[in-house]
């Protein structure tokens, strides 16, 4: 009983501290090749520096989903995380559409790009309307590209490494706004993003920074396991290339500066992000910037004598779905840091098979012979016994993220966990975010090849 | 050459026609539009027939006179489109049969084969007949270790012989009955069965896993112990049994009105006068609730509402597409441990199960409107297990094909045993209920018993066991009945276990003294949903609570605190909870309550106030309707105890057969007291410890009442107390005080039971129903047949007197018999004497010449000259036999007074 019981509190915790982020399922029932998705957080900081994001492109079909892992502050990975879909959007925009909603725009009408699931918050309208003048320049940037051939790639990185200039020129363009502050610790903050836009089968994922994404398949029929497939690569110490790349861009001399203590010049874990201008800027502007308002703590990154060492320039990525690919997971790195990605896509794998026996079963067709029903059945009974107690993948792999043990989930262990105080535990873990997506196998089985 | 016919004309041919045997030689094929059928008979001659809106058939030969071939289950038609019935309700008819399922079809075949036809009307809510309507295993036969059960079962099993004799197409195969045992338990429990079947003429053989196979090579004995063999026993075809039945009956002339819902029930006068339908009004004399799943609801349509308790539970059973080569005549297969059963079944097979945790239905109480939308969305993982079952025991089904798995509800009553006879609300108002889905074996001899009934305005057979009069209002609870259902279905195919009981719907009635009982190590057996301690545990454990059980057939485990409770009521004192046994307070003005007991007691009741007398009630064939105890308060006041059992049905019996005008007034007070009874030598110590009254045998003779806050009696060195519920602790605990340094023990109700058995104390409900007289169980000294004061029954008893008995009830002691490892004699046995089946246990000996059959009588000289056996689960341990209650050794012999003897010669 005793079990049982603190087993409940520890959902309500779980759920309480929920309150700051959102816990999220929804089923879309069109043609898609998304069946639902799950998503939750768990702060670490205070206030928690990672966003979610899931939105639909109203005008063109697909999906975005994003994780945003912020630093130095919350505020970059907030208004990343709401305007970089936008961005994403007009992007994928053919041309007269696009026209068509700068006319709208210039006429005062503000057309929905996306379909924002679960975001209450909104921008003060100051900032709303600095944004939109923004968003109105890279329409029409767009819109007088030369480049006449469509790339999703491109399309993509271009977004990304919009935002990420409109972020840092806002604060150039509007000194003497009243807002300065807020758009001055927007930019001197900084998030990583990785962004799947998922359309039919075809799924691109953006990457810049340590975020990361992968799907979990069922290996071959015969032994029923579960294979992990990443998308993304992170942009940190750890990965070679990056590190060439930024020793590359920068003269000789440095070479013992930028990375340092396993961080870009001895500071910043990601490689890659949005903000953090101080990486960005050079010393004359960032002198000017800062003596303008006193009021923000700042000081020089030392070492920084070539800037920019920092890109938001994102990693593009294709992924065409498979009939056998089940799910992707987009979660920040408090989940990668602390679970391998085998036990990740195992765990939601079980989750999965537990969740498809709350349906009542139906029979696949007509004329199925005694021995096939008992072996659906006999693997619907398996599936029961391992029925999660969470009804969201995702608090499924944050409850076993924190609490988990060789033998499950501990209880005392996870309940100790969630209840330290917010000092001490971002010592022992990060923010964790994390998008389930769980693909429609039916869909993907009958997709022509062509779409 | 088709001719149409008119129907008149085929129903004027039909009954003087030959029969022809259609059921080998059916061939189907659809011909045209979908719903003209074509069989094609015997002889090469061809009949089609419609079954549109149209009632002709079309013969090509006319000369030819056939019975039309019933369409396999799949093309099931309705009954309308087989012959015309009726449109309208009658004015008035004798009987009104609500419901048209097997029973109540079956009901009107045989009411109208007692020439009741004309006065009968079957209503039915929806349509008769149909795709859905009628179905079930159509399993027929089976063993079944009680009497009325195994009666039902073959009368069942016989007129499915004869109608298939005659030449109808009911389905009947003799493909014998398999029962499968994968446990050594069952395989004791099918060697009981056999014994008991076999005495009583039906032949059974138990066999090993390789006959098994011989008798059917396609199931998997790997790991079977063994199985009963019933070589007679077949299968019908539900549908086309009912509608034969059905068919029959109009033909005679029974009034059949479908789509015609009951909407209310009137009654005058604690009697059903008439019924108000959808289609009018009818007035009736008799009324016969064949509702099935719905006949709780039935009951609830007068008022006051007659309780029916069942409960809906899903009930699963599968159908496959036809198999290459499956054999035509597979027997019926059940395997009760994988809670499975099996059939062929138009060259499938036809597959169920008996859930052993079954799904409760329509768990809110409403039912719905038409009888086919008892269909339930197929739960496949209710299923699961039941398939695996499957799968293990037959493993070609693996590659067979799923025609169909229906769902559909069936009422189950609390007790997993049907419910037939008079409701105790009216006088004429009858009910068949709780066929636990065993349609063509149940509703069919239930039909005829209740016919009979009816006509004969008694019972054919007592069978107190499925008598509605065992529930109490308590049982009609619904969520007890939701709560019990869950175990029920299961129950079918479980073990028949001695004393056996249920888990769920447990403690609903208690004593006072409850809590103090189970602290005291108490488990618990159910009585008519009372708690009574069966034994006690002394590990000084207070368990939560405790259900005993009896998972055995030989020495059970509690079998060692049940003799040191024995022991402490022969040698000391034991304190028994006596609670559960019914009390009516019975009084009047004048003498009219001493004028009627008279009347219906055998016993002379004119005692003195304070005296207690012992009697039987009797019917008019002189069988014990009730057998109690009568204690005289005061002139006109009785109080009476009755077995627990009896609660309902002693009342009824009192209700009925007492003045009408209201003079006699009686009432159940089961509940105002609660009882305890001291029993042993030191019985008397402990109780004058406690009160002032002199309980020296000669001012407190036998027999005797004594009133302060309690009243008690006593007979032997047994005392009973009986008192307010408020006092009942108080007593309680006072008792268990002056009892402690005497030794005195709780006993439980197992202990009382071996000491009534070894002391030849006959039970009603047990030894002792109905068709029992007092003159065949040595009780004559219980009677005033020697006195001149008429009663009820006592022109049977006398004739009986004159003519003698046809059996007697017999005391046997078994002499090979080693308790620790063979199996138990738990009651039912056969008695051989001589050689020869002449009684069960617990027993009567009867005397059949074996020639004529005729039940010759029985003397005692007859019963004692004879060598007895009694075959216990396949064993034949010779008896000792003896009429009268035997001397037994006591420590504590008390010489002051007479012992009671409770049987006598």
């Amino acid at each position: 009983v005793s079990e049982i019981l603190t087993h409940n509190e520890q959902t309500l915790q779980l759920r309480e501290e929920n309150e700051i982020g959102f816990g999220e399922a929804f089923v879309n029932p069109s043609m898609h090749a998304i069946a639902s998705a799950d998503s939750n957080q768990l702060a670490s900081n205070t206030p928690i520096e990672d966003k979610l994001a899931v939105s639909r492109c109203l005008l063109t079909s697909g999906f975005l989903f994003g994780v945003f892992d912020g630093h130095g502050g919350p505020e970059c990975s907030q208004v990343v995380s709401k305007r970089l879909f936008d961005y994403i959007a007009a992007s994928l925009l053919p041309r007269a559409e696009l026209r068509r909603i700068i006319s709208e725009f210039e006429e005062g009408r503000m057309v929905k790009l996306t379909k924002v699931f679960n975001d209450t918050t909104e921008f003060i309208p100051e900032l709303q309307r600095i944004y939109d003048s923004s968003f109105l320049k890279w329409c029409n940037h767009l819109l007088n590209d030369s480049a006449s051939d469509f790339s999703m790639d491109d399309a993509l990185t271009s977004s990304f490494l919009q935002l990420d200039n409109d972020i840092s020129n806002e604060v150039l363009e509007n000194k003497n706004s009243p807002i300065y502050p807020t758009l001055l610790s927007v930019a001197l903050s900084g998030s990583v993003a990785c962004v799947a836009h998922i359309d039919g089968p075809h799924v691109h994922i953006a990457n810049t920074g340590d975020c990361g994404a992968l799907i979990g398949e069922v290996a071959e029929e015969s032994h029923g396991g579960w294979v992990v497939n990443r998308l993304t690569k992170d942009h940190n110490w750890e990965n070679l290339t990056e590190v060439k790349r930024i020793l590359s861009e920068h003269p000789e001399s440095e070479r013992d500066t930028i990375i340092f203590n396993q961080r870009l010049l001895g500071t910043l874990m990601p490689f890659r992000a949005f903000g953090d201008v101080r990486f960005k800027w050079d010393r004359a502007l960032q002198m000017e910037i800062f003596q303008s308002v006193s009021a923000i703590d700042m000081s020089f990154l030392r070492n920084c004598h070539t800037p920019p060492y920092l890109t938001a320039k994102p990693e593009v990525s294709y992924h065409r779905l498979k009939p056998h690919e089940k799910f992707m997971i987009l979660a920040s790195d408090g989940l990668w840091e602390s679970m391998n990605a085998l036990d990740i896509v195992n765990l939601v794998g079980e989750y999965m098979s537990g969740r498809q026996t709350l349906q009542p079963v139906r029979l696949p067709r007509r004329n199925v012979s005694l021995g096939e029903v008992s072996r659906l059945l006999k693997k619907r009974q398996d599936g029961l016994r391992l029925k999660p107690s969470d009804t969201n993948a995702s608090t499924h792999l944050i409850r076993h993220c924190i609490g988990g043990t060789d033998e499950g989930v501990d209880h005392l262990r996870l309940s100790h966990s969630l209840t330290l105080s917010p000092d001490v535990r971002r010592y022992f873990r990060d923010d964790i975010s994390i998008h389930v997506i769980f693909f429609d196998t039916n869909f993907l089985r009958v997709c022509p090849v062509e779409l | 050459m088709n001719i149409n016919m008119n129907f008149n004309m085929f129903k004027k041919l039909k009954l003087k026609r030959q029969f022809l045997s259609l059921n080998k030689s059916l061939n189907l094929s659809k011909v045209g539009a979908p719903t003209v059928l074509n069989f094609r008979i015997r002889k090469g001659s061809t009949c089609s027939y419609l079954h549109t809106s149209s009632q002709n058939y079309s013969l090509s030969n006319e000369k030819q006179d056939v019975i039309p071939p019933i369409p396999t289950h799949s093309y099931a038609p309705y009954a309308c489109d087989l012959f015309p019935i009726d449109k309208d309700l009658p004015k008035k008819v004798k009987v009104v049969i609500c419901g048209g399922g097997i029973f109540g079809t079956s009901l009107a075949y045989h009411l109208a084969n007692m020439g009741w036809a004309e006065d009968t009307l079957l209503i039915e809510q929806g349509k008769l007949g149909g795709p859905t309507s009628w179905r079930g295993s159509g399993f027929l036969g089976g063993v079944k270790l009680s009497k009325p059960e195994m009666d039902i079962l073959r009368s069942s099993l016989s007129l499915v012989q004869a109608l298939d004799k005659e030449g109808h197409d009911v389905g009947w195969k003799k493909c014998g009955s398999l029962h499968l045992a994968r446990t050594a338990n069952r395989l004791t429990h099918f060697r009981r069965m056999k014994a008991i079947a076999e005495a009583r003429g039906t032949e059974c053989f138990m066999l090993n896993p390789s006959e098994i196979e011989s008798k059917c090579n396609v199931i998997n004995t790997s790991d079977l112990e063994g199985a009963l063999w019933v070589p007679n026993d077949g299968v019908c075809d539900l549908y086309k049994l009912c509608l034969t039945l059905l068919r029959e009956s109009h033909l005679k002339g029974t009034h059949i009105v479908e789509d015609c819902t009951l909407h209310r029930i009137i009654n005058q006068e604690q009697k059903i006068v008439a019924v108000q339908t959808s289609k009018g009004l009818v007035e009736c004399d008799i009324f016969v609730n064949a509702g099935g799943t719905w006949s709780r609801k039935v009951g609830q349509m007068s008022e006051p509402f007659v309780k029916v308790p069942i409960h809906p539970a899903e009930h699963y059973y599968l159908y496959t597409q036809p198999l290459e080569g499956i054999d035509f005549v597979m027997p019926a297969i059940r395997d009760p441990d994988g809670f499975i059963y099996m059939r062929e079944y138009n060259g499938g097979v036809l597959a169920g199960t008996f859930e052993k945790i079954a799904k409760p239905a329509f768990e809110d109480g409403i039912l719905p409107d038409k009888w086919h939308l008892r269909e339930q969305p197929v739960d496949w993982d209710q299923f699961h297990p039941a398939l695996q079952e499957l799968l293990h025991r037959a493993p070609f089904l693996h590659s067979a094909l799923i025609n169909q798995l229906h769902n559909s509800a069936d009422g189950f009553s609390p007790d997993s045993r049907w419910i037939v006879g008079q409701v105790p609300e009216y006088k004429n108002y009858f009910v068949a209920a709780g066929m636990r889905s065993g349609g063509s074996n149940a509703g069919t001899g239930i039909g005829k018993m209740v016919a009979e009934w009816i006509v004969n305005d008694y019972p054919p057979m007592d069978a107190y066991e499925l008598d509605i009069l065992r529930f109490l209002p308590a049982h009609n609870n619904r969520k007890f009945l939701r709560d019990r259902v869950v175990e029920v279905p299961g129950i079918h195919y479980s073990n028949e276990y001695p004393f056996m009981d249920f888990n769920t719907g447990r403690c609903i009635r208690m004593s006072p003294m409850f809590p103090k009982l189970k602290a005291a190590g108490g488990v618990f057996n159910q009585v008519m949903g009372y708690e009574r301690p069966s034994y006690f545990i002394t590990d000084g454990v207070e368990a939560p609570f405790r259900a005993a059980s009896t998972p055995t057939w030989t020495k059970p485990s509690w079998f060692g605190y049940t003799a040191r409770e024995y022991l402490a009521c022969r040698e000391t004192c034991g304190l028994l909870d006596y609670s559960s046994f019914a009390k009516f307070d019975i009084w009047s003005r004048g003498e009219e309550v001493v004028n009627s007991l008279q009347n219906l007691c055998s016993n002379d009741v004119d005692i003195p106030v304070g005296g207690i007398c012992h009697s039987g009630m009797q019917n008019i064939k002189g069988g014990y309707e009730n057998d109690c105890s009568l204690a005289r308060i005061s002139p006109n006041h009785y109080m009476m105890i009755a077995p627990s059992i009896q609660q309902t049905r002693c009342l009824t019996w009192l209700r009925r057969n007492l003045p009408s005008d209201g003079s006699v007034i009686i009432s159940d007070v089961t509940s105002k007291y609660t009882a305890i009874c001291l029993m042993g030598p030191k019985a008397r110590d402990i109780l004058s410890e406690i009160t002032s009254f002199d309980l020296s045998p000669k001012a407190f003779p036998f027999l005797l009442l004594q009133r302060n806050r309690y009243w008690s009696c006593k007979w032997n060195s047994r005392y009973e107390l009986n008192s307010y519920r408020r006092y009942a602790l108080h007593v309680y605990d006072n008792l268990i005080e002056a009892g402690e340094k005497h030794g005195m023990l709780h006993a439980g109700y197992y202990a009382m039971r071996s000491l009534r058995v070894e002391k030849f104390y006959a039970f009603w409900g047990q030894d002792l129903d109905s068709s029992t007289t007092p003159l065949e169980c040595g009780r004559v000294f219980r009677t005033k047949l020697d006195k001149n004061i008429d009663f009820l029954g006592r022109a049977a008893l006398e004739k009986q007197k004159k003519e003698g008995v046809k059996r007697l009830y017999v005391h046997l002691t078994l002499e090979d018999h080693d308790p620790e490892i063979d199996p138990w004699p738990f009651g039912g046995e056969p008695i051989y004497r001589n050689g020869k089946f002449v009684g069960v246990c617990l027993g009567f000996i009867r005397n059949v010449n074996s020639e004529t059959g005729i039940h010759e009588i029985v003397t005692p000289e007859y019963v004692m000259d004879g060598y007895y056996e009694v075959d216990v689960a396949g064993i034949k341990h010779a008896a000792n036999a003896s009429l009268r209650s035997p001397n037994l050794p006591s420590k504590f012999p008390d010489i002051t007074r007479d012992r009671y003897m409770a049987t006598r010669t």
